[in-house]
């Protein structure tokens, strides 16, 4: 086995597979997006090549500011809740406060039920006739404060972050603990025979030791920040008009409604293009942090 | 021989992969949703379907795509027809139904359109949508088989098949047409002693009365998803501010979406918010949500199309079946009275890619025969888009009302959304807004605006 797979040839034959894969489902369709968006097409009639007339178009466009601008709120919000939020809950269950084990599943819990019916669930909780945060809030005696929560322009926005703060904070929860529980205990034993406060190990030990770690998780918050679809589908459809539009749900809505599938692919290649900047800006903030 | 052994495994394995990555060809693409409908009637029809195709294996299948979920009573009328014609057709053929609820339908068919998968036959939309198709190459001319047939040309009422003409030929068959009415509790107007209102005074006059007794007036829809309810609501109102003359003008460019009607129109929508003519909260209610406050007798009025018929005077679906009747709303300005929001309700295309359009278009035929509009129409409340001798003692009171309406009518305007898809869709966007209490001036500014760059 060793003699095959230190043949070259052996190992290319099992790469291909993988490859061949990659290539059609994942290479082939980007490629073909960026070709897609220097046309104004339906994909039936015949197609008319605007060279970057969509991206122009874009740029001019107030509903695709809006929904760009309603993405980078979502990143700083979910940055927000998953970087400091997850680090504060990652450290108490890391210390073994009482209940470690049983909170790490609560908060890890609404990570693996799926988007859809997060989202469902939210609406109901959102419903402003039997919802139960409107109820909640005549409870406690500020039933003025009441709302249709997701009908409201400038408060949908905000109800589907807090949405995506809580499903998602479990999440990056347990990638920093398992980061956590990766440094070795000897640190912390010498950091406490020296007479170093809890702070202190927190902020010389275990941040330190963490931060590629971070990194790998700051990536993977903006990256699935900017392409966020299924939780605003569900609770708004971007709507009220438009409101809560982001950049996946306005694709979709350009492609699929009004069938402008140039124009939806310009979006699409904007969308990779921010996604692979935020990437190469995560990577360069924790360069220079490292260095 | 080794070495040779495990490049054999893995080649098998990475076959095996490839395999259970492809498609299989699936043969059943019954929707679950007609199964379920199926499964209420009496002849378990999508069974019916499936062993006949099986049991005669010769014959060809046309797969069709229709709008309806198990829910809608109608299904079960639309699918007796498909039953009827694959137990006998000249033909020989089989039709393979698909039901798809309608909030999913649109972006079914495009998806489909788009990669060259549709059905053989579709339900469409008239106008704008099923323009877009057309242009596309992806259906069928009918001019030819409708030229062929000239009784058949002529059973349709006048003015549905202009609907679905593009460039001097026809491209789909209306089956049946829609109104949109204002649907009422009688129970409710006799309880506060009111009377079917006549002009717009009177409407309000009504709803005031209603909130004076603490009763709901007009069960409204206004999620993203529903954008739709909203905007009918506000184009009945401009119907009656400036008469259809306002959609043509919309329509061919020659006024504009921030006319002085529809912003009167928009305005007055706001006020009747702000009276509380609709439910509390209505801005997050759903379609479903809304209809059910009717049903349950929760609400006085239900502002929708003729097409709910069906759910509405039937006890099993509705509380207050007995109860409900309709009017044609009321118009603001007296001269342009009897113009309310209207067109085809259910019309079907033949694709291009359908290897029997012959057999398609026998099929279509017998949709509409007098015989099958008859059924729908008494059993369903569809009412047809051709002409046929009127049963009034088959009649439900319900479609008798409707059908009154809808002859009173002086004239209809398509929904806006199905003029144009595009400018519609920011229509009921915009409608969203309005029933949110933003600006009406601004919002109906910004959507000339995107109209405008849209059509440069």
């Amino acid at each position: 086995m060793n003699k095959v797979m230190g043949n070259k040839r052996s190992i290319a034959f099992f790469v291909l597979p993988a490859l061949i894969i990659y290539a059609v489902f994942a290479l082939f369709p980007i490629a073909y997006n960026i070709y897609m968006s220097l046309f104004n097409t339906d994909l039936m009639a015949k197609k008319q090549f605007v060279g970057l007339g969509n991206y122009i178009g874009l740029l001019k466009d107030g509903t695709f500011v809006h929904a760009f601008r309603n993405n980078i709120f979502m990143v700083i919000g979910s940055l927000i809740a998953h970087m400091p939020l997850a680090m504060f809950f990652a450290n108490a269950i890391f210390k073994k406060i009482k209940g470690a084990a049983f909170f790490q599943t609560v908060f890890f819990l609404p990570s693996v039920i799926c988007g859809v019916a997060v989202g469902l669930t939210w609406t109901f909780i959102y419903n402003g006739n039997y919802g139960l945060l409107n109820a909640f809030l005549k409870m406690i005696g500020l039933g003025s404060l009441q709302q249709v929560w997701l009908a409201n322009k400038k408060l949908a926005m905000f109800c589907i972050i807090v949405v995506i703060m809580w499903q998602y904070v479990g999440y990056h929860m347990v990638i920093q603990l398992a980061a956590m529980r990766n440094i070795d205990s000897a640190y912390y034993e010498a950091a406490q025979i020296d007479g170093a406060s809890g702070w202190k190990q927190f902020t010389n030990i275990t941040f330190p030791l963490i931060k590629p770690i971070l990194k790998i998780d700051a990536v993977l918050i903006i990256t699935g920040s900017l392409k966020y679809y299924d939780l605003v589908a569900v609770m708004t459809s971007g709507g009220p008009n438009h409101a809560t539009e982001v950049m996946s749900t306005y694709m979709y809505y350009q492609a699929f409604n009004i069938l402008k599938y140039g124009y939806a692919s310009a979006i699409g290649v904007i969308l990779m293009i921010l996604c692979m900047l935020s990437v190469a800006l995560s990577n360069r903030v924790f360069k220079e942090s490292d260095e | 021989m080794r070495k040779i052994g495990e490049m054999l495994t893995a080649g098998i394995l990475c076959t095996g992969l490839l395999a259970g990555c492809g498609s299989g060809n699936v043969t059943n693409t019954t929707d679950m949703n007609a199964s379920d409908a199926a499964a209420t009637s009496a002849d378990s029809a999508v069974d019916t379907s499936v062993d006949d195709s099986a049991a005669s294996t010769e014959a060809q299948v046309l797969t069709m795509m229709l709008n309806g979920a198990a829910s809608d009573a109608y299904v079960e009328g639309y699918q007796k027809i498909i039953d009827a014609f694959n137990a006998d057709n000249e033909y020989g053929v089989v039709i393979e139904p698909e039901f798809v609820s309608n909030s999913d339908y649109k972006t079914k068919l495009t998806t489909m359109m788009v990669s060259d998968s549709e059905p053989d036959i579709i339900f469409t939309w008239e106008l704008g949508y099923l323009e877009n198709f057309v242009n596309g190459g992806k259906i069928v001319n009918l001019q030819e088989y409708l030229d062929a047939d000239a009784d058949w040309k002529a059973s349709f009422n006048s003015g549905t098949l202009e609907q679905e003409t593009y460039g001097g030929d026809v491209y789909g068959i209306p089956t049946a047409q829609c109104m949109a009415v204002m649907y009422y509790n009688k129970a409710i107007f006799d309880q506060y002693g009111l009377a079917v209102p006549t002009t717009y005074e009177e409407y309000c006059h009504v709803c005031d009365t209603l909130i004076e007794n603490n009763v709901t007036p007009v069960a409204l829809a206004s999620t993203a998803d529903d954008a739709w309810l909203v905007s009918q609501y506000i184009q009945q109102l401009s119907n009656g501010i400036a008469g259809n003359e306002l959609f043509e003008g919309i329509k061919a460019g020659t006024r504009v979406w921030n006319d002085s009607a529809m912003i009167e129109a928009g305005k007055l929508f706001q006020e009747e918010v702000n009276k509380g003519y609709f439910e509390q909260g209505f801005t997050g209610v759903s379609g479903s949500e809304a209809e059910a406050l009717f049903q349950t007798g929760q609400t006085a009025m239900y502002f929708n199309g003729s097409w709910e018929i069906s759910n509405l005077d039937n006890p099993d679906v509705c509380q207050e079946a007995a109860n409900i009747s309709c009017f044609a709303m009321p118009s603001v300005n007296a001269e342009y009275d009897q113009i309310s929001v209207g067109s085809l309700d259910n019309s079907y295309a033949v694709t291009t890619n359908c290897q029997n359009v012959e057999a398609a278009v026998g099929f279509l035929k017998f949709w509409t025969s007098d015989e099958n509009a008859a059924m729908l129409l008494y059993d369903y409340g569809r009412m047809p888009a051709t002409s046929i001798e009127l049963d009034e003692s088959k009649l439900s009171s319900l479609s008798k009302d409707v059908i009154t309406c809808f002859g009173e009518q002086n004239a209809l305007t398509p929904w806006f959304d199905r003029m144009n898809t595009d400018l519609g869709n920011e229509f009921n966007n915009s409608s969203i807004a309005v029933a949110n209490g933003d600006d009406v001036q601004e919002i109906f500014d910004s959507l000339q605006q995107y109209a405008e760059s849209n059509t440069q």
